[in-house]
């Protein structure tokens, strides 16, 4: 089969030309018989056949029409044409097959050629036609009659239709542009709607320069350069191209151009196709920027087929696991393993992003080199339009530092928290060791009174051993130092003062242990502790602050089993609750003048959960208030006496380390609770799956 | 040759192939004649002979193929020229008036029109041997024709070239038998 480049519309026009000059080179064959067999009188039997062969064999309608405007001729293609039989034809007015009386336009001693005209066909239908007309004369010279030649010009109306349809209809702006200076000579309705004109003659009124910005993008003066395109269409046949255009109301949009070469009534013209590309631009521009800010992201990027193989990762992928988009590229995303997570966590994971929902946690990876890092990981799976998982996206932020800052706060804080316990706690050890230094030098004295009493009793001694005379004057002596060291009061007072040292002794011990174990750093490392003996210890240490506002209530469970737990982090939510509790409560009374407050802990096994609740008789919370607590920096109390900082880390400890939540149970007026539910077995089986 | 022949052979390529074929055809072929034929015009032979090489190499058909297509296209339409040439007629007497009355016909219509001559030798009821010799040597325009007329006629002509201009003889002989008549 050939493969062509003519369009549907170069055909129609070519056979459309080759008819029309058919016609007239059968004009002029019927014009020369005709004028030789008329005016020649010679019209013999076989003449007549010629004529009438030539009239059969020429494919066109032939009528010969007398100037009174009937038909007295018709040839074979007519008869099939309008599908009349002969008979009826002929001696009919020409004026019934063109449905009007404008035949005398036609009917003249002036030769026409190809007007658009319709035959009325035997069965009523209009036939499009172009009709030529030639003067047939008599033997005197003189015009009698018009042949007419019609050509069914049916298909290219009906082609003529459907392109102008298609134009019409077309989303693209179509024109036309004609020498010399190549300006506009017609638009379809989409070239008024892109150019934003009134209608097709407002649109041709203005020039292509007026239609684009001074310079195209390339810097060209487009004025210049569309001479340039319109040359090259015209030297090529056509000519595609990208320009920008501008439209009536000012706003620039790039297009696609198709300039295409055509000849119409002798003369070349352009077609001009231009398609606003501004929504594909948009599009490409926001692919671009997504590409780029994946390229710069600074969260990692991988992408994985749905069976985990990875397809895709970022620079910032690259950067920070060592490993290179080419060595990454069908991998699994378990190079990246550490052996922190358990398998369960991982099928946990896994189980829920094939089924469609999105994963978010910690991850706890390490480098190519081996080095490990923390990162916050959201795994989505991305569908098609039929649900079907294609492909899984991670994004990961690196939280090492974020974790290693975290902690440093949280051990600044703890030494803050120390620092200003120091005094309370100076205090508290102070007024045992006062009283141990007391009873010491009460001791010392006791002692001295004694020396004399010991002495005098040594004396009576020796003298009962040389001659067992015991000598009066030692009596007496042996009697004064007894009397003076007040034995009967010694005897009662020295255990008692022993006793109180030992005691004393023994609470600066307790605070001093409190004090190492509160402040004792557990490296980020869960441990079993008793929850209980915690909060003891954090009560023992805080006491100074609470002891002259509030009475302090326990009430511990004590079938809360030993749980994991970040034991240092957790005394220290639980005096930064105890702390604010105590200053709510001094808020409440005066700072202890009027009465004291009431401070309650409570421990409760609730299930798979340790509750923790602490109560004070505080001011209470204010609603607004309560919602903005946990809040980094926020605080209620007097400049310079919070940080905004104590509550913030109680929630990160809670939430985000511990996996647990905490709560606020306040009315203005009424005091405040504080509930802390942590996980009794630890946190991986958490939704959450943070891990340190 | 005759320009209704030429316009039969547009017709042919535009349904046959398309009229994108026969566009290309035309932009392909170097003719002579540089206006659009017309039926009773006649153009140089050379003119069809291009037209039929350049069409053969075109549309990839080997131009006896394409001669035989083109002769079974063409009878119907030049019999409906003259549909009383074949009223009263059988295939076989249609075929003996040829050279005596159909090609006297043309010539009233086309009167430079060069025809080929038909000779018969009518040897039984059922079969007919005739000789064709033309400057043209279309044989296989001849058999396409033959196919034309046994389609027309709905008979069945079975038939045997037993010698060939294009081998070198003076003239073609094709011995024909009439079948059957088709489809009862």
């Amino acid at each position: 089969m050939i493969v062509t480049n003519f369009s549907t519309e170069k055909i129609l026009t070519r056979r459309l030309d080759r008819a029309t000059k058919r016609i007239e080179i059968l004009e002029k064959m019927i014009e020369t018989t005709s004028r030789d067999l008329f005016l020649a009188n010679q019209q013999t039997i076989q003449e007549k056949e010629y004529i009438e062969s030539l009239l059969e064999s020429m494919g066109v309608s032939l009528i010969v029409v007398s100037h009174d405007g009937i038909i007295r001729q018709v040839n074979a293609e007519t008869i099939r044409l309008l599908g009349y039989p002969a008979e009826q034809l002929l001696g009919k007015q020409f004026a019934e097959l063109l449905g009007d009386n404008r035949f005398e336009e036609l009917i003249t001693d002036v030769a026409f050629s190809q007007y658009e005209w319709a035959y009325t066909a035997h069965d009523g239908r209009k036939i499009p036609v172009l009709l030529s007309g030639t003067p047939v004369r008599n033997k005197a010279g003189k015009v009698w009659a018009t042949s007419c030649i019609a050509v069914d010009i049916t298909q290219r109306k009906r082609a003529e239709g459907q392109f102008k349809v298609m134009i019409e209809t077309s989303a693209d702006a179509i024109m036309t542009l004609a020498p010399p200076d190549w300006s506009f000579t017609s638009g379809n309705p989409a070239t008024v709607v892109m150019f934003r004109s009134r209608d097709e003659r407002h649109f041709i009124s203005f020039g292509p320069a007026q239609l684009s910005p001074e310079y195209q993008p390339d810097g060209q003066v487009s004025a210049i350069k569309s001479q340039e395109m319109i040359k090259l269409a015209l030297r090529k046949g056509s000519h595609f191209f990208e320009w920008t255009h501008r439209r009536l109301d000012g706003q620039i949009f790039p297009a696609t151009v198709l300039l295409a070469r055509f000849e119409f009534a002798g003369e070349m013209q352009l077609l001009a196709t231009v398609h606003d590309i501004s929504e594909r631009r948009y599009t490409e521009d926001q692919l671009m920027r997504l590409s780029k800010a994946v390229e710069y992201a600074n969260e990692s990027i991988v992408i994985t087929d749905p069976q985990g193989v990875i397809q895709y990762v970022n620079p910032a992928f690259e950067k920070l696991t060592g490993y290179t988009l080419r060595e990454a590229i069908n991998q699994n995303p378990r190079i990246l393993k550490s052996g922190v997570q358990s398998a369960e966590f991982y099928a946990n994971l896994w189980q829920t992003i094939k089924n469609g929902h999105v994963w978010s946690g910690r991850i706890s990876n390490r480098a190519k080199n081996g080095t490990a890092f923390i990162e916050d990981v959201t795994i989505s799976p991305i569908v098609d339009d039929n649900g079907v998982i294609t492909n899984f996206v991670a994004v990961k932020k690196d939280i090492t530092k974020q974790i290693a800052l975290e902690t440093r706060a949280l051990q600044s804080q703890k030494l803050e928290s120390i620092g200003q316990l120091a005094a309370g706690i100076a205090h508290e050890i102070n007024t045992p060791i006062q009283f141990v230094g007391d009873n010491t030098v009460f001791l010392q004295r006791a002692f001295s009174s004694l020396i004399p009493v010991l002495e005098t009793g040594r004396q009576l001694l020796d003298g009962s051993k040389q001659d067992g005379k015991i000598a009066p004057k030692a009596v007496l002596a042996a009697e004064i130092a007894y009397k003076k060291a007040k034995i009967g009061f010694l005897a009662k007072q020295i255990p008692r003062a022993v006793e109180q040292s030992l005691e004393g002794i023994e609470r600066v011990a307790h605070i001093v242990s409190a004090m190492k174990e509160f402040s004792h750093p557990s490296q980020g490392m869960m441990q079993s502790i008793d929850l209980n003996h915690a909060i003891e210890t954090t009560l023992t240490v805080a006491r100074n602050e609470w002891k002259y506002v509030a009475d302090m209530e326990t009430d511990f469970d004590q079938t809360l089993p030993a749980m994991m737990c970040l034991r240092d982090e957790f005394n220290q939510v639980i005096l930064n609750i105890i702390v604010n509790a105590a200053h709510a409560i001094s808020d409440n009374t005066n700072a202890g003048k009027d009465g004291k407050g009431v401070i309650r802990v409570v421990t409760r096994c609730d299930g798979r959960w340790a509750e923790v609740r602490i109560s004070d008789s505080g001011t209470g919370i204010p609603e607004e208030v309560q919602q903005r607590v946990f809040d980094p920096f926020f605080t209620t109390k007097k400049v310079g006496l919070g940080t905004g900082q104590g509550l913030a880390i109680a929630r990160s400890v809670v939430v985000d380390k511990h996996a647990g939540t905490i709560d606020i149970d306040s009315a203005v007026g009424e005091g405040a609770t504080f509930i802390i539910r942590l996980p009794i077995h630890g946190v991986e089986n958490t939704a959450k799956g943070s891990v340190m | 040759m005759k320009g209704v022949i030429f316009n039969v052979f547009d017709t042919f390529v535009v349904e046959r192939f398309g009229a994108d074929a026969y566009e290309a055809l035309l932009d392909s072929c170097t003719l002579q004649t540089r206006e659009p034929f017309v039926g009773p015009g006649t153009y140089p032979d050379a003119d069809f002979a291009e037209l039929i090489i350049k069409a053969s190499q075109q549309l990839n058909l080997p131009t006896p193929d394409l001669l035989r297509a083109f002769g079974h296209f063409c009878l119907p339409r030049l019999v409906d020229k003259l549909p009383e040439l074949l009223e009263g007629h059988t295939a076989k007497s249609f075929l003996l008036s040829v050279e005596n009355v159909v090609h006297i016909e043309v010539h009233k219509l086309y009167a430079d029109a060069l025809t080929p001559t038909f000779r018969y030798l009518d040897p039984a009821p059922s079969h007919l041997s005739i000789q064709y010799s033309s400057p043209r040597r279309l044989c296989h325009l001849m058999e396409g024709l033959l196919d034309g007329v046994s389609e027309h006629f709905a008979t069945t002509i079975s038939y045997h070239q037993s010698q060939c201009m294009l081998d070198g003889a003076e003239s073609c002989v094709f011995d024909l038998e009439f079948l059957a008549q088709q489809g009862g």
